[in-house]
């Protein structure tokens, strides 16, 4: 369920070749997308967005300031944050959503259990600074390693470890009996 | 001493996310954050090779592909924004309907916006594209996880509650309708489109609220099979309003607006 395959962000020149940027970085872009906006419907529309606007401005991609995978990110990031404030920063899930999701529900006890328990994460990574979502979800949603969170955002790799870390305890302490102690 | 333990903390959670494996440590409180980070790598949506394939399909549409192999310079982008400006101004002077439809809010319950834009199943149907279609016809009641944070004290006669939808769901077995009522935490900028259906405002539990009547919400297969060409839409009647901070909607095939605030004024609260 966890395994991933990071996906690799590197590229020397400013030659992109969109096919293979669009295969390497889809997953990844993705579970990004989907980790901060929790809604399959617009996580599809805003996908496509991103890799739209890579697509029809792919010439302004110089490799000087970054791989094609930092590049393809931060229009990404850019996507989510136009949307959020085009949203008036809706965080939480459409109706729409909620009926498709629950309506897949076969085990009520186990679903009920990990509806609790994701809803109280939610509830939780809405206390957290917005800059910290955004680590989260491209530590946890996109999978990337803290270099490549690095590169994207801009802060020092040790500076990304260091917020996760912090952003994690603070979430545990926001949490019902302070997190999952087995 | 701190240093170490982010360092050893963010190779852990690599070794993790890798791997699939969570490592043990003596340290407890080092163990929960552990645990904390599996839980926020289950919270992760996988793409389908649908998904990917239908992205990659939109890609493909001429208008995104000329603007890909023909550059996309300065003077285009203005020339283009300066077209689409005039061609706004001239519709919004020539058509004034336009100027009124467009995402219009019918009305602001709570956070939730009510507007006129098509139903997500109208879209499904009028979408050009070919959807990704659902294995089981949305009509079908929900399993709801939850339960209802309330007690019915009016019921319609013929309905009878459905136990395994957590008092939520209520079927006729007489007449082909049900009762459905969600709770829900809606943030706000959360909207639901009713496309055409009519509106009216209501006051229900001392509060304003809305009755909506005929919004086509679901889909359901004519004939069972589940291509586009053999889907339509279900239209529902249904009160909504905002009770300590949440959106409670109750909806029905058949009932009427009287009907349906009845029951809700018949809510007790667990």
């Amino acid at each position: 369920m966890i395994r991933i395959q990071q996906p690799t962000l590197d590229s020397p020149t400013n030659q992109i070749d969109f096919a293979e940027l669009y295969t390497q970085q889809y997953a990844s872009i993705y579970r990004y997308i989907a980790y901060r906006v929790r809604d399959p419907a617009s996580t599809d529309d805003l996908v496509a967005h991103t890799f739209e606007r890579a697509m029809t401005r792919i010439e302004t991609y110089r490799a000087e300031r970054g791989s094609p995978g930092a590049w393809i990110f931060g229009i990404a990031r850019h996507c989510v944050d136009s949307y959020f404030q085009r949203q008036r920063r809706q965080r939480w899930l459409s109706l729409d959503f909620i009926r498709e999701h629950v309506a897949d529900n076969t085990d009520p006890i186990a679903d009920t259990l990990r509806s609790e328990t994701n809803q109280q994460l939610y509830q939780a990574l809405k206390k957290l600074k917005a800059h910290e979502r955004d680590v989260i979800a491209l530590k946890f949603g996109a999978g990337l390693n803290n270099r490549q969170i690095a590169e994207i955002t801009g802060h020092s790799e040790s500076n990304v470890g260091v917020m996760l870390y912090r952003s994690l305890q603070r979430l545990r302490q926001w949490l019902p009996n302070r997190g999952y102690e087995q | 001493m701190i240093e170490q333990q982010i360092q050893q903390f963010n190779a852990d959670v690599d070794h993790l996310l890798e791997t699939g494996q969570l490592p043990s440590s003596a340290d407890p409180d080092h163990q929960a954050l552990l645990h904390l980070a599996q839980q926020l790598a289950q919270l992760r949506l996988q793409p389908s090779s649908i998904q990917q394939a239908a992205t990659a399909q939109r890609l493909q549409q001429p208008s995104i592909r000329k603007q890909y192999s023909g550059g996309f310079m300065l003077k285009s982008k203005m020339r283009m924004a300066l077209a689409v400006v005039m061609a706004l101004v001239i519709a919004t002077i020539a058509v004034p309907p336009l100027r009124s439809y467009a995402n219009q809010i019918l009305r602001q319950i709570g956070w939730l916006s009510v507007t006129n834009e098509p139903t997500k199943a109208e879209q499904l149907l009028t979408a050009t594209e070919v959807p990704p279609i659902p294995d089981q016809p949305t009509a079908t009641p929900p399993v709801l996880s939850d339960a209802s944070p309330f007690n019915l004290t009016y019921l319609p006669a013929g309905y009878v509650a459905k136990p395994s939808y957590s008092g939520r769901y209520y079927a006729n077995d007489s007449t082909p309708d049900s009762i459905y009522i969600s709770v829900r935490s809606i943030e706000e900028g959360s909207s639901l489109g009713v496309g055409a259906a009519s509106t009216t405002p209501i006051t229900v539990r001392n509060t304003q609220g809305l009755y909506i009547e005929q919004a086509p919400l679901y889909i359901k297969a004519k004939e069972g099979k589940m291509y586009q060409e053999d889907l339509e839409t279900v239209a529902v009647n249904l009160v909504l309003w905002e009770e300590n901070g949440q959106i409670i909607i109750i909806e029905s095939y058949v009932l009427d607006q009287t009907t349906l605030i009845q029951i809700a004024e018949g809510l007790e609260v667990n």
